[in-house]
């Protein structure tokens, strides 16, 4: 058992030194050691915290001695994971900083392939050494830091010690603040940008009309495009709920009514719930641009995939498509049968919705009944 | 402007002229387009235009430009694609939240190097490209040494949808990179609309896919690297669209001649990013070795072109092919070499002329080995009706294997008699041609039943009468003759019968209760002949006698005769010459054994021949069965049943249903029940964060509240933040007021239910240590009770403060689980915990089990990291919320035993419309109304022990409206279920109406058969480490003898405060007392032996 333990953590420290290293190494081949910089985070707050704990700079050493990127790297390199985490407090205490020269770069699994400055490669490799103690000290840079790049990997931090799908109000206001900060959305960091994701993770669907907010009236052209694409994700995941938000609130996106009819159209119609709300939302009286869109991406099953830092994204499943377009075939056919509105763009959607079905059966995805 | 244009292919007004370029897109020639790479190649298109794309990953998705189906108007919900006509389903679009595109623009390299998309279809789109690029792409792009190529769909200026396939190329000009993955080559075109098809570069005598096409300059190409992320998150999505296990895509021929080298015997298919690993393998005897072991990497030829070295060495050797990586193994099957020095076919076998009985299978067959495939083809002549051969074909009746080397003659193939065949096999090398033969069939006896002219009936199961000879020709009916009867009449009409040509399989005689009855068939015979048509001959076999004289015969199965769920009607048939009886027997699941219907209840009605027994609806029993009992014959069982469970539903008495209504501004609330009482907590969210705590009691057949607890002291916070009720004690979380360095000490506030009084009664307060600023989780995270255990989660601590039960009752600090007993704990705050097994066990994952010693030692002695949270112990199983599926949770248990620790999960998949906001109460599975639009019932899932669902119980309370959250918190025991809905009645604040319903459900309280007096109880005094064994006869007892067989299969470990039934049925064997008691103690952990010893009445 002690051979076991000590194996694994070989193993964690050896994939610290590799992860540190690849920082160092991605993008460019040269070495940046920038100098010694006055960090954006109120490190004295910080520093003087509650939970402060001296023993623990016994084991990390002297990290005011620290003046170099390749310093910190080795420093580390020395050091088992508990140690790690005494010494990644410790420097994280100190309030140092050394900006890397690299950018933001989410890799596999939310990790960083390179990071902009010290303390924020520092959250990020203290989130692998000790998961716990990153997600608490993801609080006390949450309440303190103005440093938009380690509020992102403070969030990723943090949420990671939530369980899937887990309401935590504190991640849900903190995630809320994020996107009215004034200064971040001004001049937008990559880290400010990819915790948009944190949107995504927390599944939280009134976040949508700040989302479709930002998307159309942010100033900076990056914002609208994070917004896009977390608003997307979003709804992709909890599509019924993101309709529930939209039709609750008829002015979110009622300048883009072909997007809101596509977020319409990622709802699930295979239980009672999507197909009364979709129901209720082919009654409402509808631009006829907003109708059309909807028949035309009806059911929606595109997305992104991407690195991103705290989701993971959604594989496409054929089987579940399948099932939902023969569902939706069948509720396009009723609402044509009724002599539902647009004759001739439902008649497109079903012929269409047809053509999917048949081939998800051809396929196998879908029992192999009559073609209709 | 700047100097690239993306060439998306929806511009339909092209930039005209791309200049006098070096090397320019040329169709591509007709003849070469089913080859690689071109017929990898394809036409996306769309309603506004076009783009190209390259097979990728697996036979139903493609890869192509993200430009071609990024528009920022609306390409997100594109959904008319078709790759060359067939519909694409969806795509997906490699993107980032700092997207290079916002930055740079739509035409910049870095937005280009990122530019790919993949597409999906149901169906298979093609064959993808067997060998991509795996390696160092870049460095291959920036080499001149290189053969390189572009292919796609380009448009000519002025197209509006070309369907020409260009390439550009072959060239070996060099690639320079510009940004990250994006590299461009100058005097190199393909043009636009060829965006999203492939860059190729050759690899030995193969095409390998490196990149994609993604922009266009004036007389320049721009490629976006297949590089490793992009492989990785393409490969990631696919996943589910197929597997990467290599396959194997035709079944090889048996046997297989060769010369130098062997020849294409199998096609293979498999994906670049998992390529398999190849070996040849042969034997002959008890030798074997590999062919050959060394296969060139990025190949396809593992099965295409074998050289084999040392021909002679592998005559009459058996080869096969294993492919293997790490999705999967694939291997054919064996296939036999044989040595040809001479390519034209020859025989190893010849066809000969063949003769068979009517009704018997028969083939003719032939083998013939070649240097390639051999075809196969047989012909027939009929005598004095056609002079030449003519090829059977697939259509032929009774024939089958027209084109192999066995031509297969089925029953009814008599059809055949008299016609002469000939087999035609052509290969590489020439043809062979049999000589002719003949199919002839015996003339056909008469029909008789198979076997002996008398039978005894046996003593169980059906009967099966056969007509010989067998035919497809024959139709049979079947006719009875009994001595009370007169003549002979149709069997179905007297029993139940199946019947299939000439089968009979006769279930039941119950109504045909005589020795001596006679059994015939009628017999049609039909005649059928290629030559000849249709002729009938009708026949009666010889009859069969059935006698009866081997004792009662169960005739026939248990009978349920359901006709509503609730309808529990059976009936066993018999047969018997002498007297005979059934016992009804049903099966008590918590011992684990059948026992006969107690008499009495008039449940059972006997007849001839039959008994019936009818089970009232609501009576909660697994499983019957019959046993049919004769003197001086074993007892012989009917098949058990299995009874559906008792089906429950709310009790629509107004009388019985709760309603109560709360106004106020609230931000928390739950609800706890112990089964006799519901207590629900309310948060002020605006004030001092202090809860009501509001207490509803059970009134005979109905609920009234109690009075409300509320802070003691104003000055403090956070009263009720968490909350614990357990056999008539609340233990409710508080803390003082703020001190000068900001932390509140918090406090447990003990009351003790006063059942006379109907109220709480403040018993004691229990200090805990300082844990945050926070006035609003001030007071600790969670409280549990766990047996004499009370464990408080210390918030922002990491710790959990233990206390114990004292002798007099009242609650002492004990121990403190620290943050190192918690290691490896992954979730933010200190685990909530239950007891099982006589552990500690923590909800959520991973699940950590720890053992408590009597001095306070706390140990961890197990985890387990699935998704899986646990919530509650049943015996030795945990169950739990298991991982997320598409839209709900799956039910889970996992065993665990400190002797076995932790074993295999299973789940149950929670139905599909259970939203995550599902909660599991002990046995129920209960959801609210999450939807507030409108009104919807709460639903409530039963899991068995099999871990079934049942259900749902669906259930709206009379008030559910609009705007209302129905079952914002839920619980539930067997007997009610309790839902808080809420409704936000301001909009601008947390002002919320908080209504409790309480409804009552019926059946769950089922009847039971009672149980026998031959049982006793045994407890363990929780109070005594040294355990006490005290054992409680049941009512009506005389004389608590404890006696035990000597098999105890099934001892069940007991811990402090649980009560266990144990088996102790009297067998009569004189043994007094049981032989021992295996019992882990659950402080302390170590076992002890114990005698039971009998104990005075009580």
């Amino acid at each position: 058992m002690r051979r076991l333990r000590i194996w694994w953590l070989g193993g964690l420290v050896g994939f610290i030194v590799l992860s540190l290293g690849a920082w160092w190494s991605f993008d460019r081949p040269e070495a940046a050691e920038g100098g010694v910089i006055p960090s954006t985070t109120r490190s004295e707050e910080i520093a003087g915290g509650a939970n402060t704990n001296d023993s623990r700079h016994e084991h990390a050493g002297d990290v005011e001695t620290i003046d170099s990127v390749s310093e910190f790297r080795d420093r580390l390199a020395e050091l088992s994971s508990v140690e790690q985490r005494a010494f990644l407090e410790a420097f994280l205490d100190s309030g140092r900083d050394l900006e890397t020269g690299r950018s933001f770069h989410v890799g596999d699994e939310g990790w960083l392939t390179s990071a902009p400055t010290l303390r924020v490669a520092a959250l990020d490799a203290l989130g692998r050494a000790d998961p716990m103690a990153a997600a608490r000290y993801s609080r006390r840079i949450l309440d303190t830091s103005d440093s938009a790049d380690e509020w992102a990997i403070a969030l990723r931090n943090y949420a990671r010690s939530l369980g899937s799908g887990q309401h935590d109000s504190y991640f849900a206001n903190r995630v809320e603040e994020l996107l009215t900060r004034d200064e971040w959305l001004a001049s937008p960091t990559g880290g400010f940008l990819e915790a948009f994701d944190a949107v995504v993770f927390s599944g939280a669907p009134e976040f949508i009309g700040q989302l479709a907010h930002l998307q159309q009236e942010a100033e900076h052209a990056a914002v609208r495009r994070a917004a896009l694409i977390s608003l997307e994700r979003l709804a992709a995941r909890e599509s019924l709920e993101v309709a529930r938000v939209l039709a609750k609130n008829p002015d979110v996106l009622a300048e883009r009514p072909a997007w809101r009819a596509s977020l319409f159209a990622r709802v699930d119609p295979r239980n009672d719930d999507g197909q009364t709300l979709l129901e209720g939302y082919w009654q409402q009286s509808l631009s006829d641009v907003e109708r059309t869109t909807f028949l035309e991406s009806f059911p929606n099953g595109n997305a992104f995939a991407g690195h991103f830092l705290l989701t993971a994204p959604e594989p496409f499943s054929p089987a579940r498509q399948a099932r939902i377009d023969a569902t939706a075939l069948d509720l396009l056919r009723q609402w044509q049968a009724r002599g539902d509105l647009s004759a001739e763009a439902l008649s497109d959607a079903i012929q269409r919705l047809e053509q999917f079905v048949r081939s998800a059966r051809a396929a196998g995805y879908l029992a192999s009944t009559a073609v209709p | 402007m700047n100097a690239f244009l993306c060439v998306t292919c929806i511009i339909l007004s092209l930039t005209p002229a791309i200049g006098k370029a070096a090397i320019s897109a040329q169709p591509v020639p007709e003849e070469e387009k089913e080859l690689a790479p071109y017929v990898h190649t394809g036409e996306v298109t769309f309603e506004n235009g076009w783009g190209s794309g390259v097979l990728y990953g697996t036979d139903r998705s493609f890869i192509t430009a993200a430009h071609v189906v990024w528009d920022d108007a609306r390409w997100t919900w594109q959904n008319d694609l078709e790759w060359r006509g067939q519909p694409v389903r969806a795509f997906q679009v490699v993107a980032s939240y700092q997207e290079a595109v916002s930055r740079h623009g739509v035409d910049s390299p870095p937005a280009f190097a990122r530019d790919v998309a993949v597409g999906y279809s149901y169906e298979a789109l093609g064959e993808p490209p067997r060998v991509w690029m795996l390696g160092d792409e870049a460095g291959d792009l920036a080499r001149s040494s290189s053969t390189k190529m572009l292919a796609g769909f380009p448009g000519l200026p002025g197209d509006t949808h070309p369907d020409q396939l260009m390439r550009t190329g072959p060239f070996t000009a060099a690639f320079a990179r510009n940004y990250g993955a994006y590299h461009e080559v100058s005097d190199v075109t393909l043009g636009p609309g060829g965006s999203g098809g492939g860059l190729w570069i050759l690899k030995g005598d193969l095409w390998s896919l490196a990149g994609i096409y993604v922009a266009r300059g004036h007389q320049l190409s721009g490629v976006a690297l297949l590089d490793e992320p992009k492989r990785t998150l393409i490969s990631n999505v696919l996943a589910e669209v197929d597997d990467f296990a290599p396959r194997l895509l035709n079944t090889p021929p048996s046997l297989l001649g060769f010369d130098s080298v062997l020849r294409r015997p199998l096609r293979v298919w498999f994906n670049p990013l998992a390529e398999p690993k190849a070996r040849w393998e042969w034997r002959r005897g008890n030798d074997s070795g590999v062919v050959n072991n060394s296969f060139t990497r990025r190949t396809t030829s593992f099965a295409e072109l074998l050289p084999i070295e040392n021909p002679t060495f592998f005559d009459g050797a058996e080869v096969r092919l294993t492919l293997s990586n790490g999705s999967g193994v694939v291997r054919s099957e064996w296939i036999k070499l044989v040595y040809m020095q001479n390519p034209t076919p020859r025989w190893l076998q010849r066809p000969e002329s063949l003769r068979l009985d009517v009704g018997e299978e028969g083939s003719l067959s032939a083998q013939a080995v070649g240097i390639s495939d051999l075809s196969y083809q047989w012909e027939y002549k009929v005598p004095g009706w056609n002079d030449s051969f003519l090829p059977v074909t697939e259509s032929a009746q009774y024939l089958s294997g027209f084109d192999s080397p066995n031509l297969l003659f089925e029953n009814g193939a008599e059809y055949w008699d008299g016609v002469v065949f000939r087999l035609v096999v052509s290969g590489e090398g020439g043809t062979l041609t049999s000589d002719p033969l003949t199919v002839s069939y015996n003339p056909m006896p008469a029909p008789r039943i198979d076997g002996p002219p008398t039978l005894t009936l046996p003593a169980s199961g059906p009967v099966t009468l056969k007509v010989v000879p067998e035919s497809v020709n024959l139709s049979v009916q079947w006719e009875i003759w009994e001595p009370v009867e007169d003549g002979w009449s149709d069997l179905r009409s007297r029993t139940s019968v199946t019947q299939q040509h000439e089968e009979l399989i006769v279930h039941n005689w119950a109504g045909i209760n005589h020795n001596g009855f006679r059994i015939r068939a009628k017999v049609r015979i039909q005649h059928r002949h290629i030559r000849d048509g249709y002729r009938w001959e009708e026949h009666v076999t010889p009859p069969v006698t059935l006698y009866d004289d081997a004792g009662p015969v169960v005739r026939r199965s248990l009978i349920n005769h359901r006709e509503a769920p609730s309808d529990r009607r059976f009936e066993a048939r018999f047969a018997s010459a002498t007297p005979a009886e059934v016992e009804w027997q049903w099966f008590d699941d918590d011992f684990d054994r059948w026992r006969p219907l107690p008499a009495g209840l008039n449940l059972v009605e006997t007849e001839a021949f039959r008994s019936k027994l009818t089970l009232p609806h609501d009576l909660n029993v697994s499983r019957i069965r019959a046993i049919l009992r004769s003197d001086g014959y074993p007892p012989e069982v009917f098949d058990e049943v299995a009874l559906e469970p008792v089906a429950f539903q709310p009790n629509d008495d107004p009388a019985k249903s709760f309603e109560w209504e709360h106004h106020g501004t609230v931000g928390q609330y739950q609800i706890l029940t112990d089964g006799e009482k519901v207590v629900l907590t309310a948060r002020d969210y605006l004030l001092n964060h202090n809860s009501s705590i509001y207490t509803f009691t059970r009134d005979r057949d109905t609920w009234k509240a109690a009075p409300a607890l509320n802070a003691p002291l104003a000055a403090e916070s956070g009263f009720g933040g968490a909350f614990e009720l357990y056999e008539n004690e609340l233990f409710v979380t508080a803390s003082k007021t703020r001190t000068e360095s900001g932390h509140m000490p918090g406090k447990i506030l003990v009351y003790a239910w006063n059942a006379s009084l109907a109220e709480w009664q403040s018993t004691q307060t229990l200090q805990i240590e300082s844990q945050t600023q926070d006035p609003g989780v001030s007071a600790g995270r969670g409280v549990s009770r766990v047996g004499d255990y009370l464990l408080i989660t210390l918030w922002g601590r990491h710790e959990v403060a233990v206390f114990k039960k004292s002798e007099n009752g009242g609650w002492e600090r004990f121990t403190t689980i620290t943050e190192d007993h918690l290691t490896g704990w992954q979730g933010m705050e200190p685990p909530i915990f239950f007891l099982h097994q006589g552990h500690l066990v923590t909800r959520g994952s991973p699940t950590f089990v720890f053992s408590v010693r009597n001095d306070g030692t706390v140990t961890k002695v197990n985890a387990t990291f699935p998704a899986f949270d646990p919530w509650y112990s049943h015996g030795e199983r945990l169950w739990g919320m298991g991982e997320r599926r598409y839209s709900g949770h799956t039910v889970q248990t996992n065993s665990w035993t400190p002797e076995n620790g932790f074993g295999s999960t299973t789940f149950e998949e929670a139905p599909e419309y259970l939203s995550l906001d599902a909660k599991l109460h002990r046995n129920w599975l209960v959801q609210g109304n999450s939807n507030s639009w409108q009104a919807a019932p709460a639903r409530a899932f039963y899991i068995d022990r099999d871990l079934e669902l049942h259900g749902p119980l669906e259930w709206t309370s009379p008030v559910a409206r609009e705007q209302t959250h129905f079952g914002a918190a839920v619980t539930a025991t067997d007997d009610f279920l309790a839902v808080l809905s809420v409704e936000h009645t301001h909009p601008d604040n947390p002002v919320y109406d908080l209504r409790l319903d309480i409804v009552e459900i019926e059946a769950l309280e089922a009847r039971s058969f009672p149980k026998e007096r031959n049982w006793l109880q045994a407890r363990i005094a929780p109070d005594h480490p040294e355990v006490q064994l005290q054992f409680r006869s049941p009512v009506g007892a005389q004389s608590p003898q404890l006696q035990a067989s000597s098999d105890l299969q099934s001892w069940s470990v007991l811990s402090p405060s649980s009560e266990e039934v144990l088996d102790a049925d009297y067998d009569g064997d004189g043994k007094t007392e049981l032989r021992r008691v295996t019992l882990p103690l659950s402080t302390t952990g170590e076992q002890r032996f114990f005698r039971l010893e009998e104990l005075p009445a009580p």
